[in-house]
């Protein structure tokens, strides 16, 4: 047993409370860092010295304590089930978005309603029918005739601007999403260095990973270093390890997200647009056409509201589901500024403790050295 | 469970989130005094409402048709009133000609009066109304429809009130050839027309009652639709205010546990 042995086992005990100290700071001061998953220091005591004891075999002295590693606390299970609840919320809330304001051009103003001016030409027609040698009744029908044209061509125009404005959309999401890839790659390559014991790193990576998910379906798994590989639902690569193996492009194989969510609101649009035309070509002044027309134009609305009456309700299930998982996560892996306060206490006594123990071996050698043989 | 700050913050940011936007749909709701903003609020309700207003825009326009044949059926009427009244006098004249002690000139008179009235006639036979014939041709009649699949026919074809080929002119004419004679006219003949033509003003008659019944029945069954509509579109609002009124209180509630959430925590506890 050596003589300096108490000054080792201090010096020990301040530097792992230290790092106790320090990490508890690091995480009060980043309570409130988007992503941030709290860390914990795991510290285990050192290996015993021999001692001579008059029973064999001989005792084993404890020689303090050392850090073995800095952790985050983080559920890998949550994480993978949040990334899929997000990809199908975000699929759901943008097709709920386009829908919302697909109703609100059919809604129209009171003037600008379709079914007002089908009803204002089949009057106009009915008048006519009734007076056949008044040219008033006759000017009024072709001054129907044109604005119903008017408002049917208003119609397609808002709905064309809406597709306009979801492929520009989805443009600058996918752009987006391979920025996302890039920077994950990047953010391996750091974790890599490190020998995957850079959670901050890591936390920003997965936070990445949560935008990431709701743009695209994507399947993460873990690998050597701490890294993950970043793969599609149907096993299309993206990232593996510290390398971007593919980019999305407009043909991506993409299975669910917002970009999946925006083909879908193109597919429903491009469905209303076309219903709308066959409405409008079959359209003529007789009055059992005008009738008809009517009836279909009821039958798409109704369609319409039905349609975004569902992806409504699945939208707000879907969020409710993700929110919920988010909120289990959060209680993995958020801070919490009462345990962190306690945890202070707690590494400052451990830390004083220490500082103690060390003054109290300086008084023994003190004793060794100016008393003892003089 | 375990509860993080960051939680609760976005626990109470979320419900609080939830309470506004449940306050706006009400508060639009509230607004525009119309349940049904947007087709996905109840796609069966704007349906509904979509027919309710299309039945309602065809009844305005039944209704305007309905004017426009009560203005046929009117004239018609009053030109047949007209037509008897001539023809009445024709029969006066008629019963004066037979009468045998009579100053030749006195027949030169009757049937120079004759004539006036047969102009008169003719010109009131071929009335129109912006250019159509109040008594056309078989096959030229004017229908016009006054409810969903209801056509009243609004004119006389010239056979009813007039006759065939020896009908009422045909009479008149013969009258007057009797008269250049110096022949007695034929009562009887000028008799049948007469009926006929009293006949016809019957049927308008009939025509005119059953536009009115058609008329009544669709006043009761607009005032049904307004009524069904409303109770689809329009807000109840002693309903909604109230219902407001309670969301507010939550999202009061809501910010006040909020702010009582954060007040407190270990640090205000340790020196």
């Amino acid at each position: 047993m050596s003589t300096f042995q108490g000054l080792e086992v201090g010096k020990r005990g301040i530097s792992t409370a230290q790092t106790q100290l320090n990490t508890t700071g690091h995480n009060m001061t980043n309570a409130a860092t988007p992503g941030y998953s709290r860390q914990n220091v795991q510290s285990s005591a050192t290996n015993p010295n021999r001692v001579f004891t008059s029973q064999s075999p001989n005792a084993q002295l404890g020689s303090g304590v050392l850090t073995d590693a800095i952790v985050r606390l983080r559920d890998q299970f949550l994480d993978t089930k949040f990334w899929g609840q997000n990809g199908h919320a975000s699929e759901l809330s943008v097709q709920a978005e386009a829908l919302s304001e697909l109703e609100r051009w059919v809604q129209g103003t009171e003037d600008g309603n379709l079914q007002q001016a089908m009803q204002d030409v089949w009057k106009a027609a009915e008048t006519v029918r009734a007076n056949p040698n008044d040219e008033a009744a006759k000017a009024v029908f072709t001054e129907r005739m044109n604005s119903f044209s008017a408002t049917v061509q208003q119609l397609s125009q808002d709905v064309a601007g809406l597709t306009t404005r979801l492929e520009s959309r989805e443009t600058m999401e996918r752009q987006q999403a391979n920025d996302l890839l890039k920077s994950i790659a990047g953010l391996n390559d750091v974790i890599y260095r490190s020998g995957g014991r850079d959670n901050d790193a890591m936390d920003q990576r997965d936070n990445l990973i949560d935008k990431l998910s709701g743009l695209a379906g994507i399947q993460v798994t873990a690998i050597e270093k701490g890294m993950v590989n970043i793969r599609l639902q149907d096993g299309t690569s993206l990232v593996a390890g510290r390398s971007v193996e593919s980019e999305l492009t407009a043909t991506s194989p993409i299975a669910s997200g917002t970009l999946t969510g925006i083909d879908k609101a193109f597919a429903a649009i491009e469905d209303f647009q076309t219903k709308l035309q066959t409405l409008t070509s079959n359209f003529d002044q007789n009055s059992p056409s005008i009738d008809a027309a009517i009836a279909s134009w009821q039958q798409l609305v109704g369609e319409l509201g039905t349609k975004a009456d569902g992806i409504n309700r699945a939208t707000e299930t879907a969020l409710l589901a993700k929110n919920g998982t988010d909120r289990d996560r959060q209680s993995v892996m958020g801070v919490s500024l009462d345990e962190e306060m306690s945890n202070l206490i707690k590494y400052q006594h451990a830390y004083n403790a220490a500082a103690r123990l060390v003054s109290t071996t300086d008084e023994l050698l003190e004793t060794i050295i100016n008393r003892m043989g003089v | 469970m375990r509860i993080s700050h960051q939680m609760l913050h976005n626990q109470s940011t979320q419900r609080l989130q939830q309470s506004s936007v449940r306050m706006a749909d009400t508060f639009a709701q509230a607004s525009s005094g119309k349940k049904l903003l947007r087709p996905s609020d109840s796609p069966h309700g704007t349906v509904q409402a979509m027919k309710l207003k299309q039945q309602l825009g065809e009844m305005e326009q039944y209704k305007t048709n309905q004017s426009q044949s009560a203005l046929f059926l009117d004239e018609v009427d009053n030109k047949l009133q007209n037509m008897s009244r001539i023809l009445q006098r024709v029969q006066e004249l008629g019963v004066q000609a037979n009468n045998d002690v009579m100053f030749s000139g006195e027949r030169d008179v009757i049937q120079n009066e004759l004539a006036e009235l047969t102009k008169e006639l003719q010109s009131l036979a071929s009335s129109d109304i912006n250019g159509e014939k109040l008594f056309p041709q078989v096959g030229a009649e004017k229908q016009i429809i006054v409810g969903k699949g209801v056509a009243v026919e609004v004119t006389l074809t010239a056979m009813t009130p007039f006759g065939g080929e020896d009908g009422l002119f045909a009479t008149v004419s013969e009258m007057s050839a009797k008269l250049a004679a110096n022949e007695h006219v034929d009562l009887d003949g000028l008799q049948t027309s007469f009926d006929r033509l009293t006949d016809a003003l019957a049927v308008v008659g009939a025509r005119k009652n059953r536009l009115d019944s058609i008329q009544g029945r669709m006043e009761d069954s607009k005032l049904e639709n307004t009524k069904m509509l409303s109770k689809i579109e329009d807000v109840d609002f002693a309903e909604i205010l109230t219902k407001l009124k309670s969301e507010e209180a939550v999202y009061q509630a809501g910010l006040s546990a909020t702010s009582k959430l954060f007040t407190s925590s270990l640090v205000d506890y340790l020196r």
